[in-house]
């Protein structure tokens, strides 16, 4: 049979480093190690170009090659005769490659040194499997299985929560992947939020993050997945840094971001953009303490679970917003007692405060504040999806805005900050406002002073 | 300084104590007669006293190009890196030769592969697989001779690639 790249990816990985032979057109052979080969396709490869080095100077004058790879868990070895093509100096393959550059210079102590020119392609001619000894490969956990058990789990859920609830317990259960998040696209903000996350002391739910920072935000940007093996400073998204403390007209001081949750010793990170209909809608993230956790098979799983999971978060709010089941009767809210909770709403950016304790802003913090004055003013407690994106005094930032994202983010955040404002789905595209204490509500429309 | 590939090109006295750190990671490739490369890793090296002859032993089955290639032009480069500094050493030649190996070359085989398996142990390689990286399916080891003449540094970063003279 012949060989594929496919077949021998995981010796690309770079656990152990592979070799370049290269040979200059008076016939100076040439051989250097080589700090990445990266998997393009089944018949394309490409390394890292760092350096004008002799390598570089031979493939541009003489483009046939030889590269060296050995497994990292049976040490097969495999011969790749290559062709150089071209070389890219931007672009998904380019940004993969520069992200894991970055993982594996921090690893290797050459952090700064290594840096991407550009990544060089070349057609794969041919691949021997080198004669010698191997060890057999150790049992693995089956992707293939586990992206089937995840799908069918992932296919009924009927709700965006159930979905995202049930896409991260799949991680775990099929692919032993604890640590893992699920965040939304604000595209005219140009940032991503967390609306669900697995396996952190805090949830993150609400954090933000913009497109083209850390390994999240350079995975949206390029609409590709991107992999790093070994931590790295380069691509840290800079959790649990607190910039952000504001003080109001007051002099009170305020906490206003909510820091995204993450290992402290993370390792191993994978981002995959979710799509539907070629429109970014998220990223899903996961990560692992370990070095070199996640292979290409994980990131071939987890970028097949993101294209289910694109439309199927496309089609539930479609569905929150067009088949709104009837509504219950609005019955007038139910007495409550107590001190009232102070909630200061800032106009600025929508940011609010319930007593002392930071909520939410933007979007989800203009939505919240509109529940609260209907139910404050009309005493009003049943809601619906579609009656919320039709409200003028709801800024959602584009058309296709995930409302119902919005929502889910709405809902976790108050039951996790606080247990006297609750929003409970009563059906599909409906929910109720639950307030056991009586509220005193305040605009400040002077915005917060820096 | 004497240049590369000139005649007079003799190793300087620190590469050649480079090289004769036992648990090097030893990669060589020849090239076809239309200046295709073919590359095989080594099972270990042997500099001879003056410094003037590098031989390289090498699995006959895996080496077969480089051999066939050796043969036709005597072409040769060898890069010689230690994992854990990252530093490397790279040696061209032009009368590469392939020769039955001295009965004390066994003993070098045997003892380098020792040598790198602990050497990368330290690392969190697993020494079965190094062990398995550099044992040859059969006793087929093979002896390829050859003067360096031009020695170029390979350690990682911009100044890769520089040409190093006996004077360093």
């Amino acid at each position: 049979m012949t060989l594929k790249v496919d077949a021998i990816r995981e010796c690309l990985d770079g656990v152990i480093p592979g070799t370049i032979a290269t040979c200059a057109p008076d016939g100076t052979p040439n051989v250097t190690y080589l700090s990445q080969v990266e998997y393009v396709n089944d018949e394309h490869v490409a390394t890292s170009y760092q350096f004008f080095n002799k390598t570089r100077q031979n493939i541009l004058e003489n483009p046939y090659a030889q590269v060296l790879v050995i497994h990292p868990f049976t040490a097969a070895r495999y011969r790749l005769f290559i062709q150089y093509l071209r070389t890219e100096t931007q672009g998904p393959l380019f940004e993969r490659m520069k992200a894991k550059l970055a993982g594996i210079a921090s690893h290797t102590g050459m952090a700064g040194i290594f840096r991407l020119l550009g990544s060089d392609i070349y057609r794969v001619l041919e691949i021997e499997c080198v004669p010698g000894r191997s060890m057999a490969l150790p049992p693995r956990r089956n992707c293939l299985a586990g992206l089937r058990a995840a799908s069918d789990r992932m296919k009924s859920c009927t709700d965006l929560e159930g979905l995202f609830q049930e896409t991260l317990a799949s991680l775990d259960a099929y692919f032993g992947i604890r640590h893992a998040m699920l965040l939304m696209l604000d595209g005219p903000a140009g940032r991503l939020y967390a609306v669900a996350s697995s396996g952190y002391d805090e949830s993150g739910v609400g954090s933000e993050i913009a497109v083209g920072d850390g390994v999240i935000g350079v995975s949206a940007r390029e609409r590709s997945p991107i992999r790093i093996g070994h931590m790295t400073s380069e691509y840290g998204y800079g959790r649990a840094i607190r910039q952000h403390i504001e003080r109001d007209g007051m002099g009170v001081i305020l906490e206003n971001e909510i820091p995204l949750p993450g290992l402290p010793e993370s390792r191993s990170q994978l981002a995959v953009p979710i799509l539907a209909f070629g429109r970014l809608l998220g990223v899903l993230f996961v990560e692992s303490s370990q070095d070199v956790r996640f292979g290409y098979d994980d990131e071939d799983a987890l970028v097949a679970l993101a294209a289910q999971l694109g439309p199927s978060i496309h089609a539930l709010q479609q569905i929150s917003e067009t088949s709104e089941e009837p509504a219950a009767r609005d019955s007038a809210p139910p007495a409550v007692a107590g001190a009232a909770l102070l909630v200061r709403h800032y106009a600025e950016d929508d940011t609010i405060f319930l007593g002392d304790e930071y909520l939410i802003k933007g979007v989800a913090g203009n939505i919240l504040w509109i529940l609260l004055c209907d139910y404050s003013e009309k005493k009003r407690t049943s809601f619906s999806n579609r009656e919320l994106r039709l409200d003028p005094r709801i800024h959602l930032p584009d058309i296709g805005d995930n409302l119902e994202a919005r929502l889910v983010l709405l809902r976790r955040r108050l039951a996790e900050r606080h247990g006297n404002i609750r929003m409970e789905k009563t059906s599909r595209g409906r929910f109720s406002l639950i307030v056991t204490r009586p509220l005193e509500l305040i605009q400040i429309r002077t915005g917060l002073v820096r | 300084m004497t240049k590369p590939n000139s005649p007079d090109f003799a190793l300087g006295a620190q590469d050649a104590a480079f090289l004769r750190i036992e648990h090097l990671s030893i990669v060589a490739a020849s090239r076809s007669a239309d200046n295709i490369p073919f590359m095989s890793r080594a099972l270990g090296s042997r500099l001879s006293t003056d410094n003037r002859k590098m031989t390289l032993f090498f699995s006959a089955a895996d080496a077969h190009g480089l051999l066939e290639h050796i043969k036709n032009n005597g072409m040769i480069a060898a890069v010689f890196a230690l994992p854990s500094t990252h530093q490397a050493l790279q040696l061209k030649g032009s009368d590469a030769k392939a020769e039955k190996p001295l009965k004390s070359d066994s003993k070098l085989v045997t003892s380098y592969r020792q040598a790198f398996v602990e050497h990368l142990k330290k690392f969190g390689y697993s020494p079965s697989l190094i062990g398995a990286l550099l044992t040859p399916e059969s006793e087929d080891i093979v002896a390829v001779t050859f003067t360096p003449s031009a020695a170029f540094s390979q350690t990682p970063g911009p100044n890769a690639g520089h040409a190093v003279g006996p004077t360093r």
